[in-house]
């Protein structure tokens, strides 16, 4: 995972996939939609004529490694930095605009950020002072997030995954139509995560477009419907995460002798399949016809006994990895 | 700017920004009064240029209105690092950027956030002036001062005078721990900042003669005081409101034009 030949033949496999899925994306009805997006601080470019698509009524993941533009672009989209260039739509709003959809969206942005000398419920008592919001909304977001019987202390007292919780009711509380968290599941134990991924679904369910930035990719795959990927300020991929990981789908096969790697490469490409990765007496090849019988025997025919042979798909976090030069540090 | 302003007054009831304005403002009141009345028999002609009360003077019907504009002395510095504080804390917690997604009117979240904050110092001016006064009531009668004249019509003029005039000083002392808030971005050094103005200021006064008509900290203390030696009330009062409403403006801009990345 992560070798040269590797990437290079999965962003190929990528490539095909968004030009095919580019298709759909016109049928799509966007939340958020953008054009070259870009923003520098000074000489150094973070995100890079960025153009994304949010769908209406998903979960969309938002995924690369720290400092890859994730948080910038949220922050653009949320009115909080300018655009050096480029533009994007969201609710139907410019971003050059932000009055005109902010009000309908929810968002938590880099952690929560409270008074800590205000409780809970006062915290977000000053947020729906701010937007107009009605207050009667505020026990039924602490509800959802399970803080009702913590909301009147003080938020200094909180632990952190409390306060991200509250962060989530305070996303909540506006009724977005437009949902923004970048890493939620920060500091949240396994119930808690657990618990935010039901959430996620629930309200997409309910209609609401959620966008989440985050690096607990198991959970991501497991929530998301459509998948972001940016490095360097640049999309990698973006489209359905089904579609995705079925067209990451692989077959691992292990030899006795590593020597035997390269010969079974030969046989497996003479007979059409596309290798992508190999080492340590593994091979790891793009499935698209074929049995794991088949190629088997075709192993048995070239004289090499197969040690492993194992068909699936990559996960998201195969793929991250993949585009990413193994998530490394932008 | 109103849903701002109602938002800041549910912010302003936490209770170490309470206790962190009202304590000193009032401690230093009546500190104040106490060291007033417990000077006065001292006080000759010397410390009288020098800004003490006589006896003589305690005992005018203004005796009491100059006792409260003496023993606010302190509060700008309270009021320029409350600002100062409060601005800057908001990109320290990061809670800036709630606030903008929920308001995106920069300049109608800065307004509102103004407005409520110089209602917390109001209130604690007032707060502040009664304990000053009853301060001001014992000590008289410890000190064995006449207080008749204060509470006559004249007297009380000048007391509510002196408390507005007051009021007003502080929405200069406020714009400058606003503006200072803004550019720092950060409490540590917004208030380090606006704590080295007094005496940077105090060092350009000295060296310029011209310094009491025209530094913004002089004429701040000459609007509390009803004017100056160097500068009548109506002159300190206009300039007082250019030199705020300039540095709100200045402030307004860096707030709307800046990135929030805290």
């Amino acid at each position: 995972m992560g070798s040269g030949l590797c990437q290079s033949v999965c962003m190929a496999v990528l490539k095909a996939s968004i030009d095919s899925s580019s298709k759909d994306w016109a049928a799509l009805d966007n939340a958020v939609e953008t054009t070259d997006l870009t923003k520098a601080f000074g000489d150094r470019v973070v995100v890079d004529k960025l153009n994304i698509r949010v769908p209406k009524g998903m979960v969309s993941a938002f995924v690369g490694p720290n400092g890859a533009g994730k948080s910038t672009t949220l922050r653009m989209l949320l009115g909080l930095i300018r655009t050096t260039s480029g533009s994007a739509t969201i609710l139907g709003g410019s971003i050059d605009n932000p009055r005109s959809y902010l009000p309908r969206v929810g968002s938590l942005i880099e952690g929560p950020a409270f008074y800590p000398g205000l409780s809970g419920w006062g915290n977000l008592e000053v947020l729906a002072a701010l937007g107009s919001l009605q207050k009667s909304r505020i026990p039924k977001v602490l509800e959802l997030v399970g803080l009702e019987k913590r909301s009147r202390d003080r938020v200094a007292r909180y632990s952190l995954g409390m306060k991200q919780r509250l962060g989530v009711a305070a996303a909540l509380l506006p009724e977005p139509d437009l949902l923004v968290l970048d890493e939620p599941a920060n500091g949240l134990d396994p119930t808690g995560i657990a618990a935010m991924r039901v959430l996620l679904r629930r309200v997409a369910d309910a209609g609401t477009t959620v966008l989440v930035s985050s690096h607990q990719l198991i959970e991501l795959q497991q929530v998301a419907d459509w998948v972001i990927i940016i490095n360097l300020g640049k999309l990698k991929y973006q489209g359905e995460l089904a579609a995705l990981l079925e067209e990451t789908g692989s077959t691992l096969v292990g030899v006795d002798d590593s020597k035997d790697v390269d010969r079974l490469a030969a046989v497996l490409r003479d007979a059409g399949y596309q290798p992508v990765a190999a080492g340590a007496g593994r091979l790891r090849f793009r499935v698209t016809h074929g049995t794991p019988a088949s190629i088997n025997r075709l192993a048995s025919e070239a004289g090499l006994t197969l040690t492993e042979l194992h068909s699936g798909h990559s996960s998201l976090e195969d793929i991250y990895f993949e585009m990413t030069d193994g998530g490394s540090i932008a | 700017m109103l849903r701002a302003f109602r938002s800041e007054l549910l912010k302003v009831r936490r209770t170490w920004l309470l206790v962190g304005t009202f304590g000193p403002l009032l401690a230093f009141s009546v500190i104040s009064v106490v060291v007033q009345f417990q000077l006065a028999y001292k006080v000759g002609p010397v410390l009288q240029r020098a800004g003490l009360q006589s006896r003589e003077d305690l005992a005018l019907s203004d005796g009491l209105a100059r006792v409260l504009v003496d023993s606010a002395a302190f509060g700008g510095v309270i009021v320029v690092v409350l600002f100062a504080t409060s601005y800057a804390s908001e990109y320290g917690w990061g809670t800036l950027r709630n606030l903008l997604v929920r308001q995106p009117d920069r300049t109608s979240l800065m307004v509102g956030k103004f407005f409520g904050l110089i209602d917390l110092i109001f209130v604690g001016r007032f707060l502040a002036s009664i304990f000053a006064v009853i301060a001001a009531v014992v000590m008289s009668k410890v000190q064995d001062i006449p207080m008749n004249a204060w509470f006559t019509p004249e007297g009380l003029g000048a007391l509510a005078h002196s408390l507005v005039n007051l009021m007003l000083a502080s929405i200069g002392w406020a714009s400058l721990g606003t503006l200072a808030a803004v550019i720092f971005r950060s409490p540590g050094a917004a208030v380090g900042s606006v704590l080295a103005f007094f005496p940077v200021e105090g060092l350009v006064n000295a060296w310029w003669s011209d310094g009491p008509r025209w530094l913004p900290g002089q004429l701040f203390d000459a609007v509390a005081n009803g004017g100056s030696a160097a500068t009548s009330y109506g002159r300190a009062l206009a300039l007082t409101m250019g030199v705020s409403l300039l540095a709100l403006f200045i402030g307004n801009l860096i707030f709307n034009k800046a990135d929030v990345t805290a």
